[in-house]
């Protein structure tokens, strides 16, 4: 047994065609592309492509992407670095579109670097409004900042802070997941660090030393910082919560982990041509609430992709009075939201 | 290296401001240009943002970017950045270069070209490249910032933006 199968072995009971899984697991992944409609014309883009590569395909279910063949490089190409086109993973093209975030909303993207799905909001959203991109550590924070230049982005305030201890615009702090003291953001988008199990295809599992103990510990940082979403979104607003790993601990459990009158995990739709699985039931003994069913699961051998999770939940209004807790949430003294 | 978190570390500038004004002037942007952005200047780096409208800084958070930054000194408005040329270059009307293919060839790869002294007025300018694509189209794209010196013009376009035709 590989040290990758070991790795993943604990997924066995949870996917469908395991030899399947495994062999996708350790194979390439292919590149993908989308046009940047802030810089050029789709059919600039469309032609070009067409030209450099001809077996590049148009991603059905992505306004404009184009999936490569192995081997082709297209950061070295000119309009890559004119930032007409933009690289990035097919499967992690796919949280924006859910947010659909619209031109003059206010979106936070608490953990942006390098900046992809930032960009990806701010094309989204005509680069009108305003996109928060925010970014704790700092070595990050130069590739952020280098692709939305490059991609023209203006509409994008970059901030270094810590995602689970951030505030609205007017710099005041959430005391409870429905108080408004500034201005809710319109739509959030956490994309949370993870144990990154579904980049097997990308990067070598064999460099990550034990995933077993960061998992236990990222996953506390996960909810802080969904938490930390929901109490800054305005009611009836969207969080698009989102991982690259198939750790239900770090998937389901953390939608599990949000009182169920703060926000409801919202159904969704899948495109025609991509197969998703949706969110478990339950893991290890544990049962979810029953809406974390409507998050996807995107697993690598179904669309010939990474691994990613991704849930789209959306603040509830205020209850007109709150019930006591009993399923062992609490709102933490000094203001934190546990 | 320290990012600002007080409010007071940007200053938004007016249309009336030396750098907007100069900026307009020098390479002929419509008066329009740049409707619903506001150029901010941040004290500490001297540097100047151009950022949608609607943006301001959050008080406590340090600020990264600002939008995008056009010039790094507000004393040089007409030393723009390159990813501001490449947003906004199409638009000037002054003090541009074209450059054909093998020029931009060269200055897309951070070259210099020989330009006769008598033909290099102003110390920047906004440099046109024309790339012929793979499919043999022509594509006049703005691609950096070109500087005079001694007979020459110098490509600024940074590293980490240059590319090989």
């Amino acid at each position: 047994m590989s040290w990758l199968e070991k790795c993943l072995q604990r997924y066995k009971p949870i996917v469908d065609d395991w030899d399947a899984f495994m062999h996708a697991c350790q194979m390439p992944l292919p590149r993908a592309i989308w046009h940047n409609p802030l810089k050029a014309s789709a059919d600039d883009v469309r032609r070009l492509v067409a030209a450099r590569v001809p077996e590049a395909q148009i991603i059905p279910w992505q306004t404009l992407a184009w999936r490569l063949p192995p081997g082709v490089k297209p950061g070295l190409w000119p309009e890559y670095r004119l930032g007409w086109i933009h690289g990035q993973e097919e499967v992690a093209l796919w949280a924006v579109p859910l947010l659909n975030a619209q031109p003059g909303e206010r979106v936070l993207d608490l953990c942006a670097a390098p900046g992809n799905k930032t960009a990806q909001l701010a094309v989204a959203m005509q680069d009108e409004g305003l996109i928060i991109a925010n970014e704790r550590r700092w070595d990050r924070l130069v590739s952020l900042r280098h692709n939305l230049e490059r991609l023209g982005v203006t509409s994008a305030l970059i901030t270094r802070h810590d995602a689970a201890r951030f505030t609205w615009l007017d710099g005041t702090v959430p005391k409870t997941p429905f108080a408004l003291g500034g201005h809710g953001f319109d739509k959030v988008l956490v994309d949370v660090p993870c144990t990154c199990e579904g980049t097997t295809r990308k990067r070598n599992m064999h460099r990550r030393h034990s995933v077993d103990a960061y998992r236990k510990s990222v996953v506390q940082t996960q909810k802080g910082m969904l938490r930390r979403a929901l109490a800054l979104t305005r009611p009836g607003g969207l969080v698009a919560y989102a991982t690259c790993t198939f750790a239900p601990e770090e998937n389901e459990g953390v939608l599990n982990s949000i009182w169920p009158h703060v926000a409801e995990v919202v159904a969704m739709a899948p495109p025609a041509g991509l197969r998703i699985s949706p969110g478990l039931a339950a893991w290890e003994g544990q049962t979810y609430r029953d809406d974390v069913r409507n998050a996807w699961r995107i697993w690598p051998h179904h669309n010939n992709s990474g691994g990613f999770f991704i849930a789209l939940l959306r603040k509830l209004p205020e209850p007109s009075h709150m019930e006591p807790a009993t399923d062992g949430h609490s709102v933490a003294a000094g203001g934190g939201i546990s | 290296m320290s990012l600002p978190t007080k409010l007071d570390a940007f200053q938004a500038l007016d249309d009336r401001h030396v750098f907007v004004i100069t900026l307009m002037e020098e390479y002929g942007f419509p008066s329009d240009a740049f409707a619903g952005w506001t150029f901010w200047h941040r004290c500490e780096s001297d540097a100047v943002w151009i950022a949608r409208s609607e943006m301001r800084p959050i008080p406590g958070i340090p600020t990264g970017a600002f939008g995008m930054m056009a010039s790094k000194n507000i004393a040089q408005p007409t030393r723009l950045s390159a990813s501001f040329i490449q947003r906004f270059g199409h638009l000037a009307s002054r003090s541009t270069i074209t450059l054909n293919h093998e020029g931009t060839r060269m200055f897309a790869a951070g070259n210099r070209i020989s330009w006769p002294s008598d033909e290099s007025p102003r110390h920047y300018s906004i440099v046109i490249g024309t790339i012929t694509a793979s499919n043999g189209e022509i594509y006049h794209v703005p691609v950096g910032r070109g500087r005079f010196e001694r007979g020459q013009l110098c490509s600024d376009v940074p590293k980490a933006q240059r590319f090989q035709l």
